[in-house]
């Protein structure tokens, strides 16, 4: 069957290739294919399935990109576009949540490790759930080039859930790299979040 | 932002330090620049003061509440003599399972250490072709499908020619293992949990059948049932693709032959679809419940040649506990005929929810509906009109109800497989709508031609395009007469007549107009011997259509045109309504088909079939609902067509004012015009005359003549080939009165001779048959037959009200059972009993009764005050002749007072009332005579009212 396998393994190697739009194309896909696999993910009521975001995105990986023969470089950009897509999924989950009622049923996210701070402020006077802050820090972040590799690396490790290891090994950098790249953007987006929280409660 | 790089290398830098040295590292490399060795430093405080913020991956709690359980901690050895060592990522530890294709291997994927199940073609069969393509068949199609009652597969791939693939591991039992356990300790599975579980699985192939794959190989081994009791499908192993038929490589058979559907025995690959995979759950479902399958044989062949031939033994047959819908589900879902099982998985499943809620379900018991089919043909020209026609009223609702619901399923499929052209369908254009019927029609033989002459009707009278529906319906004729759909080809032959007569009108030239009129009536006499006593066939036969017909020719064909046509359609469109009235009660239609009727008589005062249809729709109105009221119209509707009828007898006019004369209870009346015309129809033998021979039996049975009554009952018998089931019925009835009840059996079972086999047996029968075994002390068995009998399809409120009030007088220790039934009756009842927010006195009576068994005796005297309230708008005649049923329920409000006096406080009051009700009911009954119909239920009640009051039974008359 002239399956989705093809054009991912297709479009893998035109974003290696440089060609124009393709990464656009493969975020596309792998978007859909995630959102899918995730919105069964939440309706899954199996208790003991691995149902952990990094679990999905290589599921992901391995039933869009079939074949030992896919080189390194695709991994690589795969996860790239799989991280992107995590946070977009989460991030509009988390603007839906919030609209319809904010800390309501199944808390989402931990995004402070603050023992059951859904509702309550943190230090900072944030609200503990916001995703949609931290989004919007990213994309902040992310406007200059050079500055990709720190989102990628905040996808990677938070939206996806890779370890630093994994992480390094994904955009074939050093795990001390990874550690210094973390380290510094979760400071900036800390503070920038907590700006921004500021700023919109006064 | 210019500066990140900078404070970025700072901050990094700054953390490589100590912290006691920050201060003089920050302080050396930022110079006099105060600003960024302030955000330098407010970032390091950040990340000191929240070391784990982000740390938690999102949505980890959320999605995985297990935390790390999927991972794998210990190491696990691998079993030797394993084929392979590791296929791809995943290190093989032991073989847990094989089938014909292919093994499955406990297996750990090292790239998310965490445990697998992986399925690898079997070693022998590696390198042949049909194999490998089969098993890469499997994996397309299970990794297209995300349910979570199926088995999920995260990757496949192929290792030194070995094609392989994982899968989720799901924990657990399969169902084949459980249902033998449970056989080997002679345990029986909760019905509950394998309907949980069938429903799950039947979720589970709609969602694959919705992705086009067909399993083809549902079968209890292939159903896991995991620890937390949910049911997983697996091995998609002989799964197709419904698109991709090439690549099913031989006919031979592929599956467990006990599961296999007759189509699938047969190999008749084209007609392996959906359907086949809701036979094999309906199966294995059978044998969850029964506890073996339901064709055995020593061979293949053997168990082949029984789903071909035989049904499968009645579930109840073998298990008492069963409960009756859950039989009718699994029959139903196992039918041999793929048209007549569930259209759809969501639909099995549906009814398997409904099981659980104890709700009722959509399949009807096997066979009715070909049966019912069958029997309604044979009988519907001899008895529609006849005295009893209820019993044809309670069939034809059930046939009505029963194809519906499948042409709906029908529709659903023709759209499912017509995709491109299921727009069309909804065009708002009739034209096209047309079309796409006619495309559909062709292509499928199972579809309905009911479905393009609605479309074609549509043309003819929202768009008033003539033309087109003449040919539309030229087709459409063509169509049904293929199919021996006779019933439509009536429908569409009136509305060719219509149309032509609607052309003639509009044409300009004189000998145009001559042909069509002239094809008109051609159209017309084709027509009648179609279905000589349908309603639309009433308003064609009627003289005053003929004058219309030749009318259109007058020269003033613009006036033809507004007013005539006109009246026509609406006569017509009340006629197509007043028959969905007889069948359906549909009392929506009620109000609709009077407004139509109301036009045509405005307009012609004299129009002796439209006043007869007035007259016959308020008739059925009253009947269906028992308001008795309403037969004062009736009466004057029918006095009125007489009138217009002119000296002419007319056999039509005449039956139906009987018939509303009988059901008001004016028996002299109805006596008196049923010999107006039984000299000219029972002399004559005129077609019908049997009506007019069971009319006058039950007239002169309400009379107490009951040796005049037999007589005719024998005649109308003993001339109609005694097939007439109204007459039968009648006729039981009145042996029931006297109490003859050998006599009732001789007649019921020379009915259900007449009528074959006991599913054809139509609902009002099965109540006398349940009043006669009532009879003669056998209450299960007549509760057995009350039971089937609402079950049977839609009924009036008031034969259900009156079926509840009988099932009250059930002795104790039947009571319950009796209960139970009656409080379903009345919920039914209510649903539809409603007219104008009104419920009728019988139907108030029927729900005190039930209010009374379940011990609500405050709103059991609410209702039967009520009750008999309402009957004082009951024609004087009607109040008079049914007496009895006031009496019936001041008894039933003796029982309620003196329960109530037990429980609450005014003691004296109740008592009181008690027995002020029973005096006042005392009075009339001995004072007069019963109606036949009601005479049992009176007794019954009386005796009732009498026990409890401590007074000695004292029979009338002795």
């Amino acid at each position: 069957m002239p399956s989705s396998h093809d054009k991912a393994t297709e479009l893998l190697l035109a974003v290696s290739d440089g060609t124009d739009g393709a990464w656009n194309k493969l975020l596309a896909m792998v978007y859909r294919e995630l959102h899918t696999m995730a919105h069964h993910a939440m309706r899954r009521e199996r208790p003991g399935q691995t149902l952990q975001t990094t679990a999905l995105v290589h599921e992901a990986y391995l039933r869009l990109v079939p074949g030992k023969e896919v080189r390194w470089q695709n991994r690589r950009h795969f996860f790239g576009a799989a991280a992107r897509a995590m946070r977009q999924i989460l991030a509009s989950e988390a603007r839906k949540r919030k609209a319809a009622k904010r800390g309501k049923g199944c808390r989402p996210f931990s995004l402070f490790d603050a023992e059951d701070a859904a509702d309550t402020p943190g230090p900072e006077g944030l609200p503990a759930d916001d995703i949609d802050l931290l989004d919007k820090a990213l994309d902040k972040l992310g406007k200059g080039e050079r500055n990709e590799r720190l989102c990628t690396v905040v996808e990677l490790r938070f939206f996806v859930g890779l370890t630093l290891e994994e992480t390094a090994e994904v955009l074939d950098v050093s795990v001390a790299t990874v550690k210094r790249d973390w380290d510094f953007t979760r400071a900036w987006l800390h503070k920038q979040m907590a700006d921004e929280g500021n700023d919109g409660q006064s | 932002m210019d500066n990140l790089d900078r404070i970025r290398e700072l901050f990094n830098a700054a953390l490589e330090h100590d912290r006691s040295q920050r201060s003089a590292f920050l302080d050396e490399a930022c110079g006099g620049d105060a600003s960024l060795r302030g955000e330098v430093e407010a970032l390091l405080e950040t990340i000191e003061n929240n070391p784990d913020f982000l740390a938690r991956p999102a949505w980890a709690s959320c999605l995985d509440q297990s935390g790390e359980k999927g991972r794998i901690t210990e190491d696990l050895e691998p079993e030797p003599g394993l084929p392979f060592e590791r296929l791809g990522e995943y290190r093989l530890i032991r073989k847990i399972g094989e089938g014909g294709m292919g093994v499955v291997f406990l297996a750990v994927q090292e790239s998310l250490n965490r445990l697998v199940a992986v399925k690898a073609i079997r070693p022998e069969r590696i390198g042949t072709f049909e194999a490998e393509a089969r098993f890469r068949r499997e994996v397309e199609s299970i990794s297209e499908l995300r349910h979570s009652n199926i088995v999920t597969v995260f990757g496949s791939g192929e290792e030194k020619g070995v094609l392989y693939f994982a899968m989720e591991l799901v924990p657990g039992e399969g169902l084949d293992v459980l249902l033998r356990q449970a056989r080997e300790r002679d345990e029986a599975i909760p019905h509950d949990r394998i309907l949980r579980w069938t429903a799950q699985i039947a979720d589970a192939l709609e969602s694959a059948h919705q992705a086009g794959v067909i399993h083809r190989d549902v079968k209890p081994s292939n159903i896991r049932i995991t620890p937390e009791d949910r049911a997983i499908l697996l091995d998609f192993g002989v799964a197709r693709h419904s698109d991709l038929a090439s690549l099913t490589l031989s006919g031979e058979f592929r599956g467990t032959p006990h599961y296999a559907s007759p189509e699938q025995v047969t190999a008749k690959r084209k007609e392996i679809d959906e359907r086949s995979d809701i036979y094999s759950l309906g199966v294995t479902l059978y044998e969850a419940v029964v506890g073996r399958v339901p064709f055995e044989g020593e061979t293949t062949q053997q168990v082949f040649s029984q789903i071909m031939e035989n049904e499968p033994a009645s579930p109840r047959r073998i298990n008492t506990a069963i409960h009756r819908d859950l039989e009718t589900v699994i029959l139903a879902a196992m039918d041999k005929i793929r048209a007549r099982r569930y259209q759809t998985a969501a639909g099995f499943a549906g009814d398997l929810k409904r099981l659980l809620r104890s709700e009722p379900v959509t399949a009807r018991p096997a066979g009715m509906i070909t049966r019912s089919a069958r029997w309604i043909r044979r009988h519907r020209f001899a008895s529609l009109l006849a005295a009893a026609s209820v019993l044809v009223l309670i069939a034809a609702a059930t046939i009505v109800s029963v194809i519906s619901a499948q042409q709906e399923r029908e529709l659903l499929r023709a759209e499912a497989e017509f995709v491109p052209i299921r727009e069309a369908l909804h065009w708002p254009n009739a034209v096209i709508r047309t079309q796409a019927w006619l495309w559909i029609i062709d292509c499928d033989s199972d579809t309905p031609c009911g479905y393009l002459l609605r479309a074609v009707h549509d043309i003819a009278f929202e768009w008033d395009a003539f033309e087109g529906a003449a040919d539309g319906l030229k087709i459409c004729i063509d169509k049904c007469r293929e199919r021996g759909e006779l019933e439509l080809e009536q429908n569409a032959r009136y509305l060719l007549a219509l149309v032509n007569c609607c052309l003639a009108a509009e044409s300009k030239d004189r000998a145009e107009r001559d042909r069509l009129l002239e094809r008109a009536r051609a159209e017309f006499r084709a027509a009648i011997p179609l279905d000589p006593v349908s309603p639309e066939c009433l308003v064609w036969q009627d003289e005053n259509w003929q004058d219309f017909a030749s009318g259109a020719v007058r020269p003033d064909p613009e006036e033809i045109r507004v007013n005539k046509q006109h009246h026509l359609v609406h006569l017509y469109q009340s006629a197509g309504m007043l028959s969905e009235l007889f069948r359906g009660g549909h009392k929506r239609n009620f109000e609709e088909v009077i407004r139509h009727l109301e036009k045509v008589i405005e307009r012609r005062p004299d129009h002796t079939a439209a006043l007869m249809f007035m007259s016959r729709t308020y008739f059925f109105v009253a009947r269906f609902f028992h308001f008795l009221e309403l037969t004062d119209d009736a009466v004057r509707y029918s006095e009125r067509a007489a009138k217009a009828a002119g000296d002419q007898t007319n056999y039509w006019v005449s039956i139906n004012e009987a018939q509303v004369l009988l059901l008001r209870g004016d028996n002299d009346g109805a006596l008196e015009s049923l010999e107006k015309v039984s000299r000219t129809f029972v002399d004559k033998k005129m077609p019908g005359y049997q009506n007019v021979l069971g009319a006058l039996g039950k007239a002169h049975a309400r009379k107490g003549n009951h040796a005049t009554a037999l007589e005719h009952y024998d005649r109308a018998l003993e001339s109609a080939s005694g097939e007439d089931v109204h007459v039968l019925a009648a006729k039981a009835e009145l042996h029931l009165e006297r109490h003859e009840t050998d006599l009732v059996m001789n007649s019921v079972h020379k009915t259900i001779k007449v009528l074959g086999q006991m599913p054809d047996v139509p609902a009002a029968l099965y109540a006398v048959i349940a009043r006669a075994h009532f009879q003669k002390g056998d209450y299960a068995r007549a509760l057995d037959y009350l039971d089937s009998a609402w079950k049977l399809g839609e009924h009036s409120p008031r034969d259900l009200s009156v079926n509840v009030m009988f099932l009250c007088t059930f002795p104790e220790g039947f009571r319950r059972r009796a209960a139970g039934i009656a409080s379903y009756c009345i919920r039914k009842a209510e649903d539809n009993a409603v007219l104008k927010g009104r419920l009728s006195p019988t139907c108030l009576s029927g729900l005190g009764a039930s209010y009374l068994v379940r011990k609500s005796h405050g709103k059991a005297i609410e209702n039967l005050e009520k009750a008999i309230e309402g009957r004082k708008a009951w024609p004087a005649v009607s109040r008079e002749y049914y007496w009895s049923e006031n009496a019936r329920d001041r008894y039933f409000l003796v029982l309620a007072h003196h329960r109530l006096a037990s429980e609450s406080a005014d003691k004296a009051l109740h008592e009181r009332k008690a027995r002020k009700y029973y005096d006042e009911a005392e009075a009339e009954y001995g004072a007069k005579t019963p109606a036949i119909e009601t005479a049992y239920l009176l007794d019954r009640v009386r005796a009732m009212a009498q026990e409890t009051l401590g007074i000695g039974a004292e029979h009338k008359g002795e």
